[in-house]
């Protein structure tokens, strides 16, 4: 036995520690000089507990002490869209409604194309694109901001992470739409869906249309993203422009990009990206709730929802909602 | 067209290549398409490197996610600290723990939703798009060699060690690493000495 399997062994109870028995023990103080707090605030969405209500709530040790003052987060405005705009990562040209041939579109992209904006944060994708679809089939203006307090209370998006394939149509499940969950679709599950008037949104693989112009000469410094990683990144499917039949396009409203609004990719670089996923599809047909049944009313969880949409959330400070 | 659900039976039925799928580097994009990463792990998220694990004489390999995204300019993506890691059995592929780091809160101080650092970091800025696609394959073959070395039992030469810590010191993402370390220091203390604190 070699002394780095030795290290192996010992490594798993240096890592974890044991979860506290006592819940009233003091939290252990980490070399970063702050104790350790239970995990219930997230970007400032939930309160912040006082250390009173720390002591009831079940805690655990941390895992290790790891001085991280080094690491500076960095000032996460160049992801907000105005300083997006001067970037480039699409090159494909943007679906134009007065010079295209509406008999050969199948969809509304025109229209869809009204909703779009780009995502504010980096991970909410999935978040925007359920927002174009909200904001079509609900007739308001639908915020990311509102969909963000709603996922991340439901555990459907993870701040600086994004949101599991699976999770993708739960939004619209909360606004009682409608939603197909379906995998192995082809064009033409795409173009059944757009005629009979659903709402499409896909997970595909980004670096295949963001890095249209790259090859493997260029140097990374002229690269979008992270090369080899094939994350996938949600869009909308807004139609499809049969117009050159050798060569179809597919519409995109894509909320990660600054020229994502109607961008139209041809058919076999949407099809290599979109297998990355398995071809995986969301859709979704009209809503069963009104927009007056937006605020004021309990969804299928119990949660209450006010008038202006936000759920209602538990005070730790004061015990009540 | 075929319902979500069917995907659970594809998946059973490509249970017989993993044995050959787990030998190449195609490893970490395969997950993607595994029913736990789509039910668990955000699909935007970047694949860590790996970690490797002995417990009870047993191999697993853990894989921390973090979050990344394109920003403003060309050659600058944001970083995300790692907030989840996936314990697999390494002969099976089969998961034994997913951890929401963000739930566990290692680090009290992380802002989640901002970045930490960008990619590509000095050592790897010059590479070609080729070159790194190349050098991170090495890196995860030379990681396949190392599970398969703790499975068999087998010792580690002076040659190969520096191997492997040459690949992943040239690789590992320098705003990451502290972060690496508390997830597997002593790993990362052995194979990344250089840079122990």
């Amino acid at each position: 036995m070699n002394e780095l399997f030795d290290q192996f062994d010992e490594f798993e109870d240096d890592l974890w520690g044991p979860i506290a028995d006592d819940a009233m023990e003091p939290v252990a103080d980490l070399s970063v000089g702050s104790a350790y707090q239970a995990p219930v605030e997230w970007n400032g969405i939930f309160t912040s507990p006082s250390e009173e209500n720390n002591a009831y709530l079940p805690d655990v040790e941390p895992m290790d002490q790891t001085d991280l003052s080094s690491i500076q987060s960095l000032d996460s405005g160049e992801l907000q869209p105005e300083n997006m705009a001067e970037s480039f990562f699409i090159e494909y040209p943007v679906f134009d409604p007065e010079n295209a041939d509406l008999e050969q579109i199948v969809g509304d992209p025109a229209q869809d194309m009204e909703n779009w904006h780009m995502q504010s944060t980096q991970s909410s994708c999935a978040l925007v694109s359920q927002e174009f679809i909200l904001d079509k089939v609900l007739g308001r203006d639908v915020t990311e901001e509102e969909l963000t307090s709603v996922a991340t209370d439901a555990g459907w998006y993870t701040p600086g992470g994004g949101t599991p394939m699976n999770e993708m149509g739960r939004i619209l499940e909360h606004f009682e739409c409608q939603v197909d969950y379906d995998i192995n679709c082809t064009m033409d599950d795409l173009s059944a869906k757009l005629e009979q008037g659903e709402s499409i949104l896909v997970a595909l693989d980004s670096d295949e249309i963001w890095n249209t112009g790259a090859d493997l000469d260029d140097i990374l410094s002229e690269y979008f993203g992270m090369p080899g990683q094939d994350a996938n990144h949600a869009v909308q499917v807004i139609g499809i422009d049969y117009s050159d039949q050798g060569s179809p396009k597919v519409i995109l409203n894509d909320p990660g990009s600054p020229d994502g609004s109607g961008v139209m990719i041809p058919a076999d670089k949407f099809m290599d990206a979109w297998e990355d996923s398995n071809h995986f599809m969301v859709s979704s047909g009209a809503s069963q709730v009104s927009d007056q049944m937006i605020g004021n009313y309990y969804d299928r969880y119990g949660t209450w929802y006010y008038d202006d949409g936000t759920p209602e959330r538990y005070n730790w400070d004061t015990g009540y909602y | 067209m075929s319902h979500l659900s069917e995907q659970t039976q594809e998946i059973h039925s490509n249970r017989s290549t993993q044995q050959s799928v787990r030998r190449t580097s195609g490893l970490l994009e395969r997950l993607r398409k595994t029913p736990w990463f789509q039910q668990l792990i955000p699909a935007e998220a970047g694949i860590g490197w790996p970690i490797p694990l002995r417990r009870n004489g047993k191999v697993y390999i853990r894989i921390p996610f973090f979050g990344f995204s394109p920003t403003s300019e060309k050659g600058k993506t944001a970083l995300f600290p790692p907030f989840a890691l996936v314990t697999l059995d390494w002969a099976s592929l089969v998961p034994v723990e997913y951890v929401n780091l963000q739930f566990r809160n290692p680090w009290p101080d992380v802002e989640w939703g901002k970045p930490v650092g960008h990619f590509p970091h000095e050592s790897v800025a010059s590479l070609a798009v080729g070159e790194y696609k190349a050098k991170r394959k090495e890196l995860l073959e030379l990681y396949n060699e190392l599970f398969d070395k703790l499975s068999q039992g087998s010792d580690f030469s002076e040659e190969w060690n520096h191997r492997f810590s040459t690949a992943l010191n040239i690789l590992m993402e320098p705003s990451l690493e502290p972060y690496y370390r508390t997830l597997g220091k002593k790993f990362f203390d052995h194979y990344l000495p250089s840079k122990t604190r």
